[in-house]
């Protein structure tokens, strides 16, 4: 029996949740990345596994029948936050509360990930994993587009850097090989006059997919924006920069008008569809007051 | 009957005896449950809303490895079974056929199809995925408007879809319309809703020694147990159901969930079955709350006084009858809500679709009644130019008034003061928190009937026994589902006979140990099994009291008992250890069965609905207050004040539990929770789409208990459990009406709906 299930705009097509994991897999738990990248060379139809909160429902719903699994939640190695060279640097494994509890602040992917699912989930889920995933709904993926992150991306034979809105193909697709495995999150620190703001709404208060996100982040000199930065989720096949709108700000002061002005333009960037949480005519009106919250916070 | 004055226990904040047990996570649930040797099983569901099935076949999965059995239609002794509820007495014309596999068709998407049991369940799953079902998928209907169309696809082959229709005639609508100077006519809708236990439907069953069955499931009504054997071909005698504390049910687990499966597989294998159903399965599958379409019609006096209305109420009852007539007779009664208006005219039909069958859910069809005329009565008012307080006060019922269905009231109809002290709680409108932002406040009314229908001629039995170092056993087939029916009866018992809570050890759900209490539906069990463990408990402290009057020499209603001591006047006493001995000596009896009857009465007229349905009821009001976002539609329940004249609180701990409870699954109602049928197929298939408020969406409850101590049940209580639910939807969709100065008029209200309503206006 086919079940649809929608995720976000992502479109799963569950076959029968059954109360146990049907499919027959082989398991690894490797202590380091080096044996890690090692197991995922040999094994090119490996999943990798860190904390399940998006792998593990999909395996009950047989949409994803994984015949071996690479579970990297045991490597602390990538388990990190720090600072260095002017960047912010997040190890793939590192969990959400303890993105939102540390003491580098980035504001807006903090924001973000507090509203991020509910305690429980944000305990295991890593922030790789809400990359990886590639949902156009990921929390974290518009805080960190607007941020100019870039992603690591490793394998045995080298790495490679990738800026975050590259890494997204399609909804659960991204350029991410067969051997490699995201490692690092590279964060430029935004400097002096950078505000950040990010917005969610979802069906409730917690505990919620995002029907819409927004992330916006300005910097402003004497008033006037000199760069402006807006990431939409949920509203495409991958979340999206919308530069349209981001043109319209730049060399400008906000203003109410401004403000509306550059969210109809964001609204009509959007390219929303119709799915289980919310009409594609509900997302265009959501991106519109999304972002209008967001400019009037940072106004 | 109240020869106890002064409460010691009843009225008292004391902690139940099994929430330490329920917080420390050491309950054991149906699922919490194992024996050797247990094998599961699985169930097989149809691939279609509406097919006939041409072809089953199981041999594939019979020859997997680990597979014990595969059963369909064919390997049931009695597949075509009637559902009755336990009542003590069975009324024509309310039953439905139901069958526990499908069989020549199925009805509804994932309606049971075949059962597997296996040694594991990955092999039971695999198993599943091996039988082959052809189908001829047949046309299906999903609207039950369009249903009672006679041209539409009939569910039950040869019969209409509308299954039950019920009428009230009360006075002459056409008069009162023509003295109207006001008339308002509107539609309205209800959605369907889920449960949403924390415990789906689940449980085990295992033959005995002698060949009987035993089933320990998840159940609001052990009496199934007779069906059980119905359907097996067996004797009752030889069927035992054991409930353990429920994870809840809400009606949910009032109609057979998992036992047949669980008695067919143990009894065609041997060995002991276990079957949990998935989330999904019980989101998707499982009975939900009857989505309703309704037309009112309500003629006012330029004073507000309402002098008639004229209501259509449409259920969809989905696949198969099961309680849907009864549903819609609670509904149909309920119409016109708390108000006293002389004329008026009821129609109701619940029309079968190919949706899962809709059941039981807490308020059982009065909630959605509720949801149309606190509208209504928002619209009334606005029309009239009314306050929309003012314009209820006018109208609600007295004592001595009549009802819709010509009942006369013999009590306290509290609304006013509920009314006053909820709005004395919100205090004033308050200001939006910020530019962008809609502040709206309502209230609603509502009421709920408390026991079953009398011409059910509901009956409850309890024993409470003294032991002989003075604690007490009792013994009542209640099942608890959670808002401790269990705890209510030992505070009686205790008040009764001066034992302290701690003393007291109640044995409870289990057909075969326990007196048969009924079912725990209907906000009857404090009320029947109330009453029957009071009627058991004055019984033996009668014994124990004229045991005592012959030690002291004095007359019984000198004494007094309390601290586990019988007392005299003049500071002599005896400790009920020592009176239990004593009694125990003389062969006095130290236990009493008792039974409760609640009043008993016929069907009422079918062509008028004149005649008297329920026992008794509980009103009350609440009220919210909400802002709304207009940006993004998102609706934030500041506040919700509820306030609810419950006669006598047993334990306003758990009174103010149950309004707790009620008010959060009333703004779930309001605001969220749609499982979102669209061609017989449910779209919200986990709680990741199917949306109830957690505990971030719930604001500050304030639960306000009136006691006027005039109700049936024990010192006086009347019943909670449901009522606390009926006026929350209407109090928060009357606040949304109130931000946006329009109303929405289908449910949920959702952002989406807002915010597409709020581009509307602009
Ligand atoms: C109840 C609940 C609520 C949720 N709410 C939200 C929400 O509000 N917002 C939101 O965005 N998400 C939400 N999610 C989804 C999920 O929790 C997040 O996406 C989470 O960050 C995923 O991380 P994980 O470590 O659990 O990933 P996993 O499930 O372990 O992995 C997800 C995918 O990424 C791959 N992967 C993981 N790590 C790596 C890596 N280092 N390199 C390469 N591939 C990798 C895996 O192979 C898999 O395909 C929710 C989930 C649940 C269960």
């Amino acid at each position: 029996m086919e079940m649809r299930n929608l995720v976000g705009t992502e479109v799963v097509v569950m076959m029968r949740p059954t109360s146990v994991i049907l499919a027959d897999f082989d398991y690894s738990a490797p202590k380091s990345l080096e044996e890690a990248l090692r197991e995922k060379k040999e094994r090119k139809d490996a999943h990798i596994i860190a904390g399940g909160t998006d792998l593990i429902p999909k395996m009950r719903g047989q949409v994803v029948k994984p015949v071996y699994l690479i579970d990297i939640s045991g490597i602390k190695e990538l388990e990190y936050i720090e600072e260095r060279d002017g960047q912010v640097r997040i190890g793939a494994g590192t969990k959400i509360s303890r993105i939102i509890e540390s003491k580098i602040k980035i504001d807006v992917l903090q924001e973000a990930c507090k509203k991020l699912g509910n305690p429980l989930t944000r305990n295991k889920a890593t922030i790789g994993g809400n990359l990886c995933n590639a949902s156009p709904a990921a929390d974290t993926a518009t805080p960190l587009m607007v941020l100019g992150a870039e992603l690591v991306l490793k394998s045995l034979d080298g790495e490679r850097t990738v800026p975050v809105e590259k890494f997204f193909v399609g909804p659960g697709k991204t350029v991410l090989r067969d051997d490699e495995i995201l490692t690092e999150i590279r964060i430029p620190l935004p400097g002096k006059g950078a505000k950040e703001k990010f917005v969610k709404v979802g069906l409730r208060k917690a505990d919620a997919i995002s029907v819409v996100n927004c992330a916006v982040l300005l910097k402003v000199q004497n008033r006037v924006i000199k760069d402006a930065k807006i990431a939409l989720g949920s509203v495409a096949p991958t979340p999206i920069l919308a530069k349209e709108a981001q043109k319209t700000l730049i060399g400008n002061r906000l203003s109410e008008e401004l403000i509306e002005k550059c969210a109809q333009i964001a609204a009509k960037e959007s390219k929303p569809i119709s799915d289980v949480r919310g009409s594609a005519r509900y997302r265009e009106l959501l991106v519109e007051g999304c972002v209008k919250k967001a400019l009037r916070e940072l106004m | 009957m109240d020869v106890i004055k002064e409460f010691k226990v009843i009225g008292k904040r004391l902690p139940s005896h099994d929430a330490v047990e329920k917080a420390t996570g050491q309950t054991k649930y149906a699922d919490d449950f194992a024996l050797p040797g247990m094998i599961y099983g699985k169930i097989l569901r149809a691939k279609y809303p509406h097919a006939r099935i041409k072809r089953i076949d199981t041999s594939k999965a019979e020859k997997l490895d680990g597979v014990y059995c595969v059963l369909t239609h064919k390997d049931v002794p009695n597949n075509a079974i009637i559902s009755r509820f336990g009542q003590t007495r069975a009324v024509g014309g309310f039953e439905g056929v139901y069958r526990v596999l499908a069989e020549g068709k199925v009805r509804y998407y994932g309606e049971p199809v075949a059962l597997v049991a296996a040694e594991t369940e990955e092999i039971a799953e695999k198993a599943i995925d091996l039988i082959e079902v052809e189908y001829e998928e047949l046309e299906g209907v999903f609207d039950p408007r369009e249903a009672m169309d006679p041209k539409a696809p009939k569910i039950e082959d040869g019969k209409s879809n509308v299954v039950a229709r019920f009428k009230i005639r009360k006075g002459d609508v056409a008069k009162g319309f023509a003295e109207a100077d006001v008339i308002v006519e509107n539609e309205y809708m209800s959605q369907f809703i889920d449960h949403a236990y924390l415990e789906p439907e689940a449980g085990v069953a295992w033959v005995e020694d002698d060949g009987s069955i035993t089933i320990r499931v998840s159940t609001q009504v052990i009496e199934h147990y007779r069906e059980i054997a119905h359907v097996l071909g067996i004797p009752e005698s030889r069927v035992r159901v054991i409930t353990p504390k429920i994870g809840g049910g809400f009606g949910g687990k009032e109609d057979i969930t998992v036992e047949y499966y669980l008695a067919l597989l143990a009894w065609k294998t041997g060995r002991p079955v276990k079957i949990v159903q998935t989330r999904e399965e019980s989101l998707s599958f499982r009975s939900k709350r009857h989505p309703y379409k309704f037309k009112y019609k309500t003629g006012v006096k330029k004073d507000g006084t309402i002098v008639a209305v004229e209501a259509e109420l449409i259920s969809d009852a989905g696949a198969y009858m099961t309680l849907s007539p009864w549903v819609l007779l609670y509904s149909t009664v309920n119409a016109i809500g708390p108000y006293n208006v002389p004329n008026v005219k009821v129609d109701s039909y619940t029309v079968l679709t190919n949706h899962p069958p809709s059941g039981a859910y807490r308020t059982f069809g009065a909630g959605q009644a509720c949801v149309a005329y606190e509208q209504q009565m928002d619209e009334v008012a606005k029309k009239l130019g009314m306050d929309p307080v003012e314009f209820r006060k006018k109208n609600y019922l007295k004592k001595g008034d009549t009802m819709a269905n010509g009942w006369k009231i013999p009590n306290t109809v509290a609304l006013h003061e509920t009314t006053d002290l909820v709005l004395k709680y919100l205090g004033k409108k308050p200001k939006p928190s910020g530019p962008k932002k809609l502040v709206g406040m309502g209230i609603a009314s509502g009421m709920c009937s408390y026991g079953r229908m009398i011409f059910l001629h509901d009956t409850s039995r309890s024993k409470v026994r003294l032991e002989l170092d003075g604690s007490v056993t009792i013994e009542c087939g209640v099942q608890d589902v959670g808002a401790g029916q269990e705890a209510s009866l030992c505070q009686i018992v205790s008040e009764v006979l001066g034992v302290p809570l701690k003393k007291i050890r109640i044995i409870s759900g289990d057909t075969a140990a326990t007196p048969i209490a009924g079912t725990t539906t209907a906000t009857r069990q404090l009320y029947m099994s109330g009453n029957a463990t009071y009627l058991a408990a004055m019984k033996v402290r009668d014994n124990i009291l004229t045991k005592a009057s012959e030690i002291f020499g004095v007359d019984k209603s000198e004494l007094i008992i309390e601290d586990e001591k019988i007392k005299t006047k003049d500071g002599k006493s005896i400790s009920l250890r020592d009176i239990a001995v004593a009694c125990a000596a003389d062969g006095v009896e130290l236990f009493c069965e008792a039974q409760f009857n609640a009043p008993f009465g016929e069907v009422p007229d079918p062509e008028t609905g004149q005649g008297r349905v329920f026992p008794d009821f509980t009103y009350g009001t609440t009220g919210a207050i909400v802002e709304i976002d207009t940006e993004t539609g998102e609706v934030e329940v500041k506040k919700i004040a509820s306030a609810f004249d419950v006669g006598t609180a047993i334990n306003p701990m758990r009174v103010e539990g149950q309004i707790e409870g009620g008010a959060a699954m009333g703004i779930g109602w309001a605001l969220t929770e749609d499982v979102k049928f669209e061609k017989g197929i449910a779209k919200a298939q986990s709680f990741a789409e199917y949306i109830i408020a957690t505990a971030v969406d719930v604001p500050e409850i304030k639960s306000i208990i009136v006691e006027n101590h005039d109700g049936l049940g024990p010192f006086g209580a009347r019943g909670v459990g449901e009522v606390v639910l009926a006026p929350v939807p209407p109090a928060v969709i009357n606040a949304v009406a109130d931000a946006l100065g329009k109303r929405i008029k289908e449910l949920p209200i959702t952002g989406e709906r807002i915010l597409l309503a709020l581009r509307e206006k602009s």
